[in-house]
């Protein structure tokens, strides 16, 4: 249904994500280090256990924890494999409403923040240029002013950020209908670029430690908003937690 | 009020919670008047499902009395008497569209966690887990109903709660897997498992034509009962090789259909090999589920035959045998029931006196006694198949 690109590509690419700050292994250096860890492993044991072999399974241990984990600590600690942050997302989603529909809902920007969890609000103004506030940690608030760069109805809308907004984004979406128009294949793609100190920071913590993700949960809302009229959610409900209604996300 | 809440592993306890609110336009609020504890509630009771949080309200099978409806609900009014089925269903998505109401798109709130585990997520469900939702179920003596006007079924009032409850998973569960068997007369089938969905899918069997059903499990009041309904009981602690049995029983070519209303806590005989290999790995969590009643019914199934899977899986399996499934040509159908599909035309089944769901219900206890139950129920003591809770 949804499809994240950040989580298949990272700084070497171009595309980044601003919360993993290090690159994870690619798979055929993850195979390789499984595959050299095993052997390491079998070659201690196959000698007997023996003080001059501990280091041998030390080693073949970490080469397979480097291979599940995806990750390898040594050259991060050395700051090998670091990306720049920043984040682009890409995530489709096919909702059963006609293009029209779809679009029109989204060419409101105001709309936005009923499923863009990280939105407080966005206020359509005067001169057609749209204020938004994003809602940070600590109650913070992170504003900025976005201007529409691309409009074609039923099809596709653009925005950006205008020069010197921090924090400088951008986003496009295009609507695609399907089953002779009773649905709509909506892409979307959105790039927070890198931002240095408190803003940077802050788009980061908003943006959590899976931005895919986050967006990939704001888009099954908008599908959800759009073909039931409400969002899904048991926010609020009662349960046996202390500090009742307070919902605990896993 | 008061409420069952998963505590921890093999820990629930009754517990007092705030009511229930509305939380979205579609909501009702409903007060139960019947809940009942489900095998599947076992895994949870057990462990064996990822995603539950101590303080969860579980149940999942309930019915009662609507008392408060948000202001898009429109075919409930307050008073009504309704059934609500397991599944949460928004009706308006492709899946809902399509009777597919067990995966709805929208009514997982929590939907990214089922997609990575699970490729895509189902609907959501009442009290089986955040991975599903995390929506507070019905063993409490009131729920809250999303998407109300998608779901609850009203029940008229000559009907007890008895002869209605199951309905809302029990009975539709164990008739779709006599209904994936597509029976046209004259079959066998065999079914794994005989606690609730099992003596509905024995009974179901017969009622769409089988000729014969064996009934395996190693309870012998379990197997009585199946007998009752005219089942062929086999005790595989007995037995030893059940499949052998079923060659035998059938003259050499298997039964037409296989049932496995057990899932992802299969027991075996503990001198089996395959059952302490199966235990191992789940114990160590490099498998979910412990698959020998499916093994066992795929290597049973004649040629060409179904394999009809409504016991419940949640990760991983081992050894499941695809070379004799593929080389027998087998069809296998699985998954969470569209109760909403079989609810109505199974009311009128049991208006008709086709079917009799309160012959499977051997307790019926006050709500604050669920915590006895659900080990009663866990450890098969005491003759118990199903349970009915009543707030």
């Amino acid at each position: 249904m949804a499809r994240t690109n950040f989580q298949r590509t990272n700084g070497d690419h171009g595309r980044n994500n601003g919360a993993r700050r290090h690159a994870p292994l690619g798979i055929v250096e993850r195979v390789a280090s499984a595959g050299a860890g095993g052997a390491l492993l079998a070659a201690a044991f196959r000698t007997g256990v023996r003080s001059r072999q501990l280091p041998m399974m030390a080693g073949g241990g970490y080469l397979i924890y480097r291979a599940l984990s995806g990750h390898c600590v040594l050259s991060e600690s050395v700051g090998l494999r670091r990306t720049r942050p920043g984040v682009e997302s890409d995530v489709a989603i096919t909702i059963e409403r006609p293009a029209e529909e779809v679009y029109s809902y989204w060419r409101d920007f105001e709309n936005l923040p009923r499923f863009m969890d990280h939105l407080e609000s966005v206020r359509i103004k005067a001169d057609g240029r749209s204020h938004w506030v994003a809602h940070g940690p600590a109650g913070m608030r992170v504003e900025w002013e976005a201007e529409m760069t691309k409009d074609v109805p039923n099809r596709e809308i653009a925005w950006r950020s205008l020069t010197g907004s921090k924090p400088e984004n951008e986003g496009r979406v295009a609507f695609t209908p399907r089953d002779n128009g009773r649905a709509t294949e909506v892409r979307l793609s959105m790039r927070y670029h890198p931002t240095a100190g408190i803003v940077g920071a802050a788009v980061a913590k908003i943006l959590g430690e899976e931005p895919g993700q986050q967006i990939e949960r704001d888009m099954r809302r908008f599908k959800q908003v759009l073909e039931t009229g409400e969002a899904a959610t048991t926010e609020g409900q009662s349960s046996g937690r202390p500090g009742n209604g307070q919902e605990v996300r896993p | 009020m008061k409420a069952i809440c998963w505590q921890g592993k093999e820990k629930v306890g009754v517990e007092s919670v705030p009511d229930p609110a509305l939380l979205n336009p579609q909501d009702a609020i409903v007060k139960v008047t019947s809940t009942c504890i489900c095998g599947s509630d076992l895994h949870l009771y057990n462990g064996y499902i990822p995603g539950m949080l101590p303080g969860d309200i579980l149940g999942h099978e309930f019915m009662g009395e609507v008392v408060e409806t948000g202001r898009e609900v429109k075919s409930l009014s307050v008073g009504d008497r309704v059934v609500v089925p397991f599944t949460i269903s928004c009706g308006q998505c492709w899946f809902c569209r399509r009777g597919l109401w067990s995966q709805c798109d929208n009514s997982n709130p929590k939907a990214h966690l089922a997609s990575a585990m699970w490729g895509h997520s189902p609907g959501g469900f009442y009290g089986y887990s955040h991975v599903t939702g995390g929506y507070a179920g019905g063993q409490a003596e009131y729920a809250r109903v999303p998407f109300a006007d998608h779901g609850p079924m009203p029940i008229p009032e000559d009907l007890p709660d008895e002869k209605v409850i199951l309905l809302s998973d029990v009975l539709p569960t164990g008739y779709m897997a006599a209904d994936w068997c597509n029976l046209h007369g004259g079959e066998d089938v065999a079914v794994w498992g005989c606690g609730a969905i099992g003596q509905v899918a024995i009974r179901s069997a017969f009622l769409l034509g089988a000729r014969r059903v064996f009934a395996i499990d190693r309870f012998d009041d379990r197997l009585a009962l199946a007998a009752e309904a005219g089942a062929t009981p086999i005790n595989y602690e007995e037995t030893g090789d059940v499949v052998e049995e079923l060659k035998q029983a059938t003259a050499g070519r298997g039964p037409d259909a296989c049932i496995d209303a057990v899932g992802m806590e299969a027991h075996r005989e503990k001198s089996r090999p395959n059952a302490l290999y199966d235990e191992l790995l789940q114990r160590a969590r490099l498998v979910t589920d412990r698959c020998s009643a499916l093994r066992e019914a795929i290597q049973a199934c004649r040629k060409g035959g179904i394999v009809s899977v409504v016991g419940v899986y949640g990760g991983f399996g081992d050894k499941i045998p695809l070379g004799a499934a593929f080389n027998k040509a087998l069809t296998i159908r699985m998954g969470q029931t569209p109760v909403q599909h079989y609810m109505k035309p199974l009311l009128d089944r049991i208006r008709k006196g086709e079917l009799h769901p309160e012959e499977i219900i051997t307790h019926q206890v006050p709500l604050k006694r669920a915590p006895e139950m659900y080990r009663t129920f866990r450890d098969k003591k005491d003759g118990c198949v199903k349970v009915v809770l009543k707030p």
